[in-house]
């Protein structure tokens, strides 16, 4: 089964939470899915931040990337956005992987279906 | 559906989708081939993504079932 990468790049709440339902329905059913977080996307990776929290019962972000752990998923913080904007490794959650460039990105996920969120 | 053995119950009311598969998914990983899970949910879209998933991982769905709004799956973990 071909794999899934998916690039997020937009900060806005609802486009990450979606594209993280993506990521998980794709694990589940069996892909190899490798997300890879940059630019503003970034926040939603940092242990601290001033997100807004869940308002219903489903999970909120930060839920839903520890169930994507849990059935394989893999989480990536991009490098070079990490640099631009100042953030240091141990300023992310655990639930990251590594962190790594676009270009190794892209050789990990040869042939895999890329989503750019 | 009483006289089934069930090694775990998933109250999964008010989760939309993915997330009943998903969490279905994280239990069955935990569980041994041929334990069965029941898996409760007023998803609508449990009603199509519950078999076609069983019949893409290898888990067999040995009864679904609707009462007014809730579904009710019994699902037996498969070789994977």
């Amino acid at each position: 089964m071909k794999g899934m990468g998916i690039i997020f790049h937009s900060g806005s709440y609802d486009k990450v939470y979606y594209g993280l339902l993506i990521a998980i329905a794709a694990s589940a059913i069996g892909k190899d899915v490798r997300c890879l977080f940059s630019s503003d996307a970034l926040k939603y990776l940092k242990r601290e931040n001033d997100i807004e929290k869940k308002i219903d019962k489903m999970p909120d972000i930060f839920e839903l990337i520890k169930d994507a752990k849990k059935i394989g998923v893999k989480i990536y913080a991009c490098t070079n956005s990490m640099a631009l904007l100042n953030i240091a490794r141990n300023e992310l959650i655990d639930e990251v992987d590594k962190s790594t460039g676009l270009t190794t990105f892209l050789i990990e996920t040869d042939d895999f279906e890329i989503i750019f969120i | 559906m009483k006289n089934l053995k069930l090694k775990a119950v998933l109250m999964l009311l008010d989760f939309f989708c993915p997330i009943p598969i998903v969490k279905l998914r994280i239990e069955l990983e935990n569980l041994e081939k041929g334990d069965i899970v029941e898996l409760i949910a007023d998803d609508p879209s449990i009603e199509e993504d519950l078999p076609n998933w069983c019949k893409e991982t290898g888990h067999i769905l040995i009864h679904l079932e609707k009462e007014g709004k809730i579904y009710k799956g019994y699902i037996k973990k498969g070789e994977k």
